[in-house]
């Protein structure tokens, strides 16, 4: 079975932001599109910021393409579906823009673009193209500090895998029963 | 699938691979980047694939510009030895498409600005400069840039005769740079700089790596070994969200933090001994009055003397084979009371125990302790600083890092504070006895007059604030023309107000830029320059230990209704029309009036510089061509560790690392660094608060008008949250700031966070507090946020010519 | 603060969700008037069915992608992609559609005399049919935004509970301003007020397990409605208004109706049923993350 799947390593993460700007520039042309749903640029990753104690902590959101992911169980039509590689993704020619996947979804990682009416969220088009070509996805090509990875975590070959191996990660809201596979790295 | 996964990983070894071809990976296999300009991939993906410099900030990170699905984007260079990329370059789409872009000449009419051809700007600037010129002579016209065109800019200079070519360094890395060379005879930031890679415990002081990437990219190498990174800011920069220890530091103490770190080091033995010996002029003899003790006046050879241990007597400094560092009561008579520079040293810092030091920085005595000991033990580095114009006492706190690194004797060793090695690329123009020779050979006469900064502030490498009072007091000559080319003086420079009056009072301004930043509101004529995508540039890779170079291509055009055109063309055109002759001279004549022949003419003289590269390099010159072409770099020489102070002499005085720095004394200064008060007043009452300024991965000059930047950029002025109960400031208020030395008053939100230490307000340079009258509603965020520059001093401190951009400001609620 | 989910706006769901529990309980209304052999429900039917409409626009209103509705539906369904076993909103696409269909022939039956239509109408099926469907449209109005684990506030059985007695107060309402009996009248004072206590301890019930047992996400909803920027609504509209003064006019007409009060406490009540709605819409944050 392939799971694709993302790590994010919080504790090498600088918050240089090319991860952000690069899913907007790869796949939404750079548009300056205001992201209205979180006050946001039109990109699918965003930063949340928590003051707490000494320093504050980052945590950068997008889909966590769940196992069971409740967008895809309430959508009417199918249009938001997993596919065989473990990737939650979109159909636009089913989604009526019903927004029930936007409300369902407990880590907002979904927000309306304007322009085309659908709920978007990573993984889209032009990573989606990339990942098919064997290249990762534009925020893990990015990644100035060794914080990102994609892979198959059920290829134990994988980088995403050994990454896993040898380091100690947690998921995020993990008692919503998504089973979440978005891995945030907290350490070695 | 497998064959791409292990070409992808190889990628990340880019140290490693000194590369033979460019390998992108794509759909069908791999492929190379082809040569010639058009950078076609044979791919029938259809994608395009060319390597570009990044100019988003002033790093110059190795990015691919991609065409891909009818996209596109900016991906790092891995194989690149400085590969990027930050939130900056990710939005180069969004410069280069930007509805603010400066798109044809303006030129200020009454107080509106109207479109003109590029024939009537060019004409009007040419026949104008040359009036300035015959009046007041070549030195009245000035010049000023950041890191843009700054290969290019001094033909241009030198053709119009000035010696007033002045960049952007007093507010920026004069104080560290003044540290570097005269600690080390080394020259700006990159020419030193720690081996990343083998790191083992890294402190920044005041430097937040937020450029450049390729840095970042090399400590994940340390990172992956377990290094720690310990950062001594008062406020805490994007990096340190994450794992470091943050170091919360009293805003322009950190000289003092430093000293008691020495003060430990050497109290507990943790230094090395005996590279102090060999390689320092620790052992150096001082004489009561400060200077060196001669030979001369001992009875030996050479400038510099120490006591040798082994003879029991005076020798010179080179020659001594057992020198002391601490002279016995009998050899100090023998020196007619001399002292070692050691022995100076120690009781300098004597001043400073950690329990002194604690209470000055606002940091516990035993984290210093602690982080003395652990920095020593290490054998880590600290880094030696590059944006250093913070407090008006960065000469100090710059050379103390230094002393630092050099105490437990990690210079130039693998894992150490390294020399770079240089690349060479020879300047465009160099002196030749008294004139200046371009690099195609051509002879021009030096300019008569004396630089302006220069003349009062000796060992600095700019002081831009000089000039503005210059220009205002007219001495000591008249100043009537500027140029400013690719950079922000009103958002760059510590004397706002005086700026903007000075602006005023020239005859001449002319800003050639991308972006409409305050001071294009002062100019007579503005020319749109092209953007980095858009044009060809051959350079040093600056941030790496290795020589290289780098070519960018050009990826784009500029979008429809842009009539920008590359500044060295608008210069040599200028150039040109003011004085045909001096243009012939360096065959420049009229058929590059068209700007497409242009290149056939730049190209002689990057031609000619690489011809000078291949000859230090014994390579062939095609060969470094096609690389340039192919790879979009080329390594000349890989760093090799272990040559200076060991195998070659510094250029310093002595030759070898000054703790003691002649060079400083000359120039009238205290040759030991010691822990001074900053220029500007302190706070005092509990409603006045250090500003702190500082950047970070997502500022720049560019990428603060982008779109991206109304959400990634923060506007705000931080206040920590005890400070803010105490004032009942909220998240989200508005606060009035008042400067205490100018008076100035600015509004701004506030952000309550634990990112700044109490009593210090934090706002980021560079970004907010934007006037430019042609923002347009739609990108009204610009004007959000404050300048921290309106709240300077604007005093400068002596001989190194570093302005301090940290001020104190008095905070009111509204 | 976290900031209010925009997601559904509350001035089109919340509309939606009112119009379609008035026309869910407003159908099982009808269906008991017809056993109580209440004459003359040409308006009663009519009402019913411009409600079910009406839900349908607002709710149609919302879509973001209204244009690429019935290819989309006919897709799905024809390749077997509809989520009628997985997805409230499924359920609800198609029981609005029945409702609103049934509601129609309901309506046309007591305006125009066609044997066939009164003979379906009229039929005990029918009746039964209706009233399920009646019940499910109410129910589903309530699963529908319970069912969504993003947003904590709503995430609660008890949402479908209080729509419930919601929309069976708002179809007692629509009875006593449009049924002119008696008997009747004295039936929905009494189910009302009876109804109206019960709507009552339902809300408190919401608001208090929301701030004091319930996650940060849910805390913030509540400490909106009864503190903040929600409060004058949420008292003002939904407790004052909808609840409050239609109970008192109930306890008060228990023995003897008053007409004017009646019919203002049918008013204020459906206005209340309404505000619920969507205060409850607005208040709706997403769990922080961290």
């Amino acid at each position: 079975m392939t799971r694709l799947a993302h790590l994010w390593d919080q504790s090498r993460c600088i918050a240089c932001g090319a991860c952000i700007a690069a899913c907007n520039a790869a796949n939404y042309h750079s548009t300056d599109m205001t992201n209205k749903t979180w006050g946001w640029l039109a990109s699918n990753i965003r930063r949340v910021e928590v003051l707490r104690g000494h320093r504050p902590l980052l945590y950068l959101i997008q889909c966590q393409h769940c196992e069971a992911a409740p967008c895809v169980t309430v959508c009417p039509t199918g249009a938001s579906y997993k596919d065989a590689d473990g990737l939650v993704k979109i159909k636009p020619e089913l989604c009526i823009g019903c927004k029930y996947c936007m409300v369902a979804c407990p880590y907002n990682a979904r927000w309306l673009d304007e322009e085309t009416g659908l709920p978007r969220k990573c993984m889209e088009d032009e990573c989606l193209s990339r990942v098919k070509a064997g290249l990762d996805p534009v925020c893990v090509a990015v990644c100035p500090a060794d914080a990102r990875a994609f892979g198959d975590v059920d290829d134990p070959n994988s980088e995403i895998s050994r990454r896993l191996a040898k380091s100690r990660y947690v998921r995020l809201l993990e008692n919503k029963g998504t089973e979440p596979k978005y891995f945030v790295v907290v350490g070695p | 699938m497998l064959i791409l996964r292990v070409v992808e990983l190889q990628r990340r070894e880019f140290l490693k691979l000194v590369g033979t071809a460019a390998v992108v990976s794509s759909a069908f296999g791999v492929v190379h980047v082809a040569s010639a300009s058009q950078h076609t991939v044979t791919s029938s993906s259809g994608e395009r694939v060319v390597p570009v410099m990044c100019g988003a900030c002033g790093a110059g990170c190795g990015l691919l510009f991609v065409e891909r699905n009818g996209g596109r984007y900016l991906l790092p260079n891995l194989e690149h030895p400085q590969p990027g990329m930050c939130g900056r370059p990710a939005s180069a789409l969004q410069m280069w498409s930007h509805p603010l872009r400066l798109k044809k000449p303006l030129k200020k009419v009454g107080d509106k600005f109207v479109e003109v051809d590029w024939d009537t700007a060019l004409n009007e600037i040419a026949a104008k400069l040359k009036e300035v010129v015959e009046r007041y002579g070549p030195e009245s016209v000035v010049i000023t840039r950041h890191d843009v065109h700054s290969w290019f800019l001094p033909l241009f200079q030198y053709l119009v005769g000035t010696p007033n070519l002045i960049g952007h360094e007093g507010t920026c890395h004069s104080a560290s740079t003044a540290a570097r060379t005269t600690v080390l005879g080394a020259g700006g930031p990159p020419t030193v700089d720690p081996d990343y890679e083998d790191v083992s415990y890294l402190v920044l002081v005041g430097r937040n790596l937020d450029a450049a990437m390729g840095l970042i990219r090399r400590l994940t190498a340390a990172r992956e070994r377990g290094v720690k990174i310990v950062m001594v800011d008062p406020r805490v920069p994007n990096i340190a969200f994450s794992s470091v220890e943050w170091v919360p530091i009293i805003p322009g103490t950190d000289a003092a933090f430093l000293m008691a770190m020495a003060y430990v080091i050497i109290n507990e033995g943790l230094y090395d001994v005996d590279f102090v010996k060999r390689y320092t002029n620790a052992p150096m003899l001082v004489k009561p009055d400060g200077t060196p003790l001669s030979g001369k006046e001992v009875g030996v050879e050479g400038d510099y003397v120490a006591w040798d241990a082994a003879d029991n007597a005076p020798a010179p400094l080179d020659k001594a084979k057992d020198p002391a560092l601490v002279l016995s009561e009998e050899a100090r008579q023998r020196v007619g009371g001399a002292r070692t520079v050691w022995e100076l040293f120690v009781e300098r810092v004597g001043k400073y125990p950690p329990d002194v030091a604690a209470k000055i920085i606002g940091v516990p005595a035993d984290t210093i302790v602690r982080i003395a000991r652990e920095f020593a033990t290490a054998r880590g580095v600290i880094e030696d600083g590059w944006y250093s114009a913070k407090n008006g006492n960065d000469f100090d706190t710059y050379r103390l890092v230094l002393i630092l690194n050099v105490l437990v004797g990690n210079i130039d060793k693998r894992g150490g504070l390294c020399f770079q090695e240089s690349a060479g690329f020879p300047n465009v123009c160099d002196p030749a006895g008294p004139d200046v020779v371009t690099v195609t050979g051509v002879k021009l006469p030096a300019p008569k007059a004396k630089r302006l900064d220069k003349l009062l502030y000796p060992l600095n490498t700019s002081t831009f604030d000089a000039v503005y009072e210059a220009i205002l007091t007219a001495q000591p000559y008249p100043v009537k023309a500027l140029f400013i080319v690719g950079t922000g003086p009103l958002q760059r420079d510590a004397r706002y107000q005086m700026a903007v009056e000075a602006l005023k009072k020239l005859e001449l301004v002319v800003a050639i830029d991308i972006f409409p930043h305050d001071h294009i509101d002062y100019a007579h004529y503005v020319l749109p320059d092209l953007m980095f995508l858009e044009r060809e540039e051959v350079a040093t890779v600056k941030w790496t230990l290795h020589a290289a170079i780098q070519k960018s291509h050009k990826a784009l055009d500029p979008p429809p209704g842009v009539d920008a055109r590359h500044a060295p063309w608008m210069l040599m055109e200028i150039v040109r029309r003011a004085w045909p002759d001096r243009a012939k001279a360096v065959g420049y004549d009229e058929r590059y009036a068209d700007p497409h022949k242009f290149e056939e003419w730049e190209r002689q003289l990057v031609e000619a510089a690489l011809n000078k590269v291949a000859d230090r390099f014994k390579v062939s010159l095609d060969d470094l061509k096609k690389a340039l072409e192919e790879r979009g770099f080329v390594v000349l020489k890989k760093k090799s560790y272990g040559a200076r102070p060991y195998k070659t002499k510094l250029g310093t005085p002595t030759g070898r690392v000054e703790i003691y720095s002649i060079t400083a004394l000359r120039n009238k200064l205290d040759p030991l660094p010691d822990y001074r008060e900053s220029l500007y007043t302190r706070p005092k009452a509990p409603d006045e608060f250090y500003l702190v300024n500082g950047k970070d991965n997502v500022v720049s000059s560019h990428f603060a008008f982008t779109p991206n930047a109304k959400y990634l950029g923060d506007r705000t002025v931080w206040m920590n949250p005890k400070d803010a109960e105490r004032l009942g400031v909220k998240d989200g208020d508005e606060v009035e700031l008042e400067a205490i030395d100018n008076g100035f008053k600015a509004r701004a939100r506030v952000r309550v966070t634990n990112r700044v230490r109490e009593g210090v307000l934090f706002a980021y340079a560079f970004l907010g507090g934007r006037r430019s009258s042609l923002i347009t509603e739609r990108f009204a965020f610009l004007r959000e946020g404050v300048n921290p520059q309106w709240f300077t001093t604007g005093k400068i401190e002596p001989v190194v010519g570093s302005a301090p951009t940290n001020s104190t400001v008095r905070v009111r609620r509204l | 603060m976290t900031a209010f989910q925009e997601i559904w706006d509350p001035l089109l769901i919340g509309p939606f969700l009112w119009l379609a529990g008035l026309a869910g309980m407003g159908a099982v209304a009808y269906v008991l008037l017809r056993q109580a052999k209440v004459d003359n429900l040409k308006t009663f039917s009519w009402v019913l069915f411009i409600s079910i409409v009406a839900a349908l626009v607002f709710v149609v209103a919302d879509l973001s992608r209204p244009w690429n509705l019935v290819n989309a539906l006919m897709t799905s369904f024809f390749t077997g992609k509809f989520g009628l076993f997985r997805s409230w909103m499924a359920v609800g696409i198609v029981l609005l559609s029945v409702a609103a269909l049934l509601l129609f022939l309901v309506a046309l039956r007591h305006t125009v005399n066609i044997k066939m239509l009164n003979a379906v109408v009229d039929a005990g099926w029918f009746s039964v049919l209706l009233t399920a469907v009646g019940l499910l449209v109410t129910i589903y109005s309530g699963f529908l935004i319970a069912a969504a684990p993003g947003v904590p506030f709503w995430n609660t059985a008890l949402i479908p509970v209080l729509w419930l007695l919601s929309a069976s107060v708002c179809a007692l309402a629509l009875a006593e301003l449009l049924i002119h009996r008696d008997d009747v009248a004295k039936f929905t004072v009494r189910a009302g007020t009876a109804l109206e206590v019960a709507e009552l301890i339902a809300v408190v019930a919401l608001v208090n397990l929301a701030m004091y047992g319930g996650t940060t996400a849910a805390r913030t909803s509540g400490w909106a409605l009864v503190y903040g920027p929600l409060a004058p609504a949420f008292w003002g509209g939904v407790v004052a208004v909808g609840i409050l003064t239609p109970l008192a006019i109930g306890l008060v007409s228990w023995r003897r109706e008053i007409r004017l009060l009646l019919t203002a406490a049918a008013i204020l009540a459906l206005i209340g049923a309404l505000m619920l709605r969507i205060v409850v819409l607005q208040a709706g944050v997403f769990e922080p993350v961290a």
